[in-house]
């Protein structure tokens, strides 16, 4: 499991390791702090989605950058997708609501939606604290399946390096 | 209105050619060509979507129809364009996307109209003795933007501008409606501004403190004025407003927006934020004007921009006639709701905490505490509703003796707005109708406002064209106005 090998990673300099092995053993994995992306499969698109792809690259999860969780304000409503839906890069999946306003949340690549984040229709607050975070009461909104298009989609997304500069010369506005 | 009728078709090209930039994605072909292909858009009526600014006025009323234009002009105009559309509605209570409006609306009066004559009638439908018939018809709107409850009126004006979400900013547009009407309100003891919230209020000057003698002592008091919401896509941004300007209904819209339910109801998804409000007092057009004015102070950049109506023909265009549709389907209406339950335990807590006072009346008024709206004696329910329909129902008749919670299974999967009868929805489900269960049977009517021949939900469906009259796409704006 990727994210756990993360959480160790992250906790290992502040001497957490053990705090996070037993919260794991619990099922629970809750992080005081965000995650920052260190996952290198993790990419992410224009619209501030990203997505995280497994080592077989036939599943993924997807989520809302921190970046753009900060710049919503505090969400309020967290529309998911439809289980079982089939979407193409770029279709809307679900929304979020802050501050009055929706904003949609897209596809990034073409994929089949397997799971969604149940967790956020009670606690929409999760996304604000911890966006990136593909675990179990993270802020990630669905798991998806991947098919060929789905990894040629990959393609035309940003790493997190590329995302970070975009996100910087994005605030110049 | 002979103002905007200034259509020709020379000066149909003209804001457009102004913003070849728009089009640098074009082949690059010798100029000539490039304007030919530029004025065969121009055109196509669509070509007006194209624009760089666009200004339309709504002579449609209807709600459902007006969003859906709205709805169309965001998804369709050009990415990089920025809009503007004016519209008016008839009587309705719009509520956000991820509203409940169990929560935030009172069904039964909305069903029902405002009464001309003044004259309510606040018990239960079941027991009301005189049915009001002298109504003006109220229509239940979900729009697809966020925010909270509203209500709209002839006497008020709604603003919607679309900019690329590139250049998205919650107050900008706000800022001009704010500008507009500083230069049009004349009373000088009233001042408009945006809030916190990202609505326009209006500070008045002079309004009389409460609890001290008449006239006596007075303080500036921020009125609401109008409510702003947003829908944020991939590429476009819109953020649309109210604005009050001089409506009839004010007195109303405490009664249309407080359920006899919201005491009970434990709702995900966004909640109302309550406000006082009032007129600006001023007329409907010339707020148009002035707002057309700011707008093109903001985005026109000296060029000329030709105003466009847009009228109930816009119904032919396929786009919008889905979009009414999905506008007016009860799906989207109620099942859209997020979960809620609603537990007779939540009664304990009413009266309790002062913030439940409506600022809309001066006092709190007596029928907020009406027998009607407390659940019988000895009746516990417990409901949960996902995407409108029951997940779970628990009643109990605690005067029984051998009384146990009724998990009553058989209500799973009923659909709340469809039920014509709580009595004959525990009947199906098998539940012994004692009569404690009976009677509160006859309380979860009166909560969902069940069993209420609706007098006010605008049925626009039946005015749709037939499917064989629908037009693909770029019909918008067939009629010029003043043009043939």
């Amino acid at each position: 499991m990727a994210s756990i090998a993360r959480c160790l990673r992250s906790a290992r300099p502040s001497g957490l390791s053990a705090l996070v092995k037993s919260s794991v053993s619990r099922g629970v994995v809750s992080r005081p702090f965000s995650v920052t992306a260190t996952n290198e499969l993790r990419k992410y698109t224009k619209e501030h989605e990203w997505i995280d792809l497994s080592a077989d690259k036939k599943t993924g999860v997807i989520g809302i950058s921190e970046y753009a969780a900060k710049a919503l304000g505090d969400v309020v409503f967290v529309e998911l997708p439809t289980e079982g839906k089939k979407v193409q890069a770029g279709d809307a999946i679900g929304a979020v609501e802050s501050v009055k306003s929706a904003a949609d949340i897209n596809a990034p690549i073409a994929c089949k939606i397997t799971h969604i984040n149940l967790a956020l229709e009670d606690k929409p607050g999760t996304i604000n604290q911890v966006p990136e975070d593909d675990s179990h009461g993270g802020g990630w909104i669905a798991k998806v399946s991947v098919d060929e298009q789905g990894i040629k989609d990959l393609d035309n997304l940003m790493d997190s390096e590329a995302y970070d500069e975009f996100t910087a010369t994005e605030g110049d506005h | 209105m002979a103002s905007i009728a200034r259509y020709t078709s020379k000066r149909l090209a003209s804001p457009f050619c102004s913003s070849q930039s728009l089009f640098s994605s074009l082949p690059s072909t010798s100029k000539s060509h490039q304007q030919q292909l530029i004025r065969r858009q121009c055109r196509r009526s669509f070509g007006l979507l194209s624009r760089p600014v666009q200004i339309y006025r709504s002579t449609v009323t209807n709600p459902y129809i007006n969003l859906s234009i709205e709805d169309y002009l965001l998804r369709k105009s050009h990415p990089d364009s920025t809009v503007l559309f004016l519209y008016v509605n008839s009587p309705c209570v719009v509520i956000g996307r991820n509203q409940n409006p169990w929560y935030e609306v009172n069904l039964a009066q909305v069903k029902q109209g405002i009464s001309k004559s003044g004259v309510y009638d606040d018990r239960p439908f079941s027991v009301a003795s005189k049915v009001i018939t002298d109504t003006v018809p109220v229509s239940l709107v979900r729009r697809r933007s966020g925010g909270g409850t509203v209500f709209h009126d002839e006497g008020n004006v709604n603003w919607s501008v679309i900019c690329p979400s590139a250049v998205f900013d919650r107050d900008r547009h706000a800022e001009m409606v704010v500008r507009a009407l500083k230069k049009i309100i004349r009373n000088p003891n009233m001042t408009p501004r945006v809030n916190e919230r990202h609505d326009i209020v209006v500070d008045i000057k002079g309004v009389p403190r409460p609890f001290t003698p008449l006239g006596f002592e007075t303080e500036t008091k921020a009125f609401k004025v109008s409510g702003s919401a947003y829908k944020v896509t991939r590429v476009r941004s819109l953020h649309h407003g109210t604005c009050l300007l001089s409506s009839p209904h004010l007195k109303e819209m405490g009664r249309l927006l407080k359920s006899p339910a919201r005491h009970f109801i434990k709702a995900r998804g966004v909640e109302s934020v309550r406000s006082e409000v009032c007129n600006v007092g001023l007329e409907v057009p010339d707020f148009k004007d002035a707002v057309v004015a700011e707008f093109k102070a903001m985005y026109a950049g000296g060029e000329r921009v030709v105003e466009h109506i847009v009228d109930r023909s816009e119904m032919e265009v396929k786009d919008i006639v889905e979009g009414v549709k999905q506008l007016t389907s009860p799906e989207w209406i109620y099942n859209q709701t997020p979960q809620f339950e609603l537990d007779t335990a939540g009664y304990t807590t009413l009266g309790q905490n002062p913030d439940e006072e409506s600022p809309f009346y001066r006092a709190p008024p007596p029928e907020e505490r009406s027998f009607f709206h407390e659940p019988p004696e000895d009746f516990k329910a417990h409901l949960v509703v996902r995407h409108g329909e029951i997940l779970e129902a628990t009643l109990e008749d605690l005067s029984d003796p051998s009384s146990k919670p009724i998990l009553a299974g058989a209500m799973r999967g009923v659909v709340v707005h469809k039920v014509r009868s709580w009595h004959q929805v525990m009947h199906d489900a098998f539940i012994p109708l004692t009569w404690k269960l009976t009677a509160g049977a006859r309380w979860l009517n009166h909560m969902f406002g069940t069993a209420i021949p609706t007098v006010g939900l605008a049925d626009v469906r039946a005015v749709l064209p037939p499917k064989a009259d629908w037009k693909d796409d770029d019909v918008l704006i067939k009629k010029k106005p003043g043009g043939k």
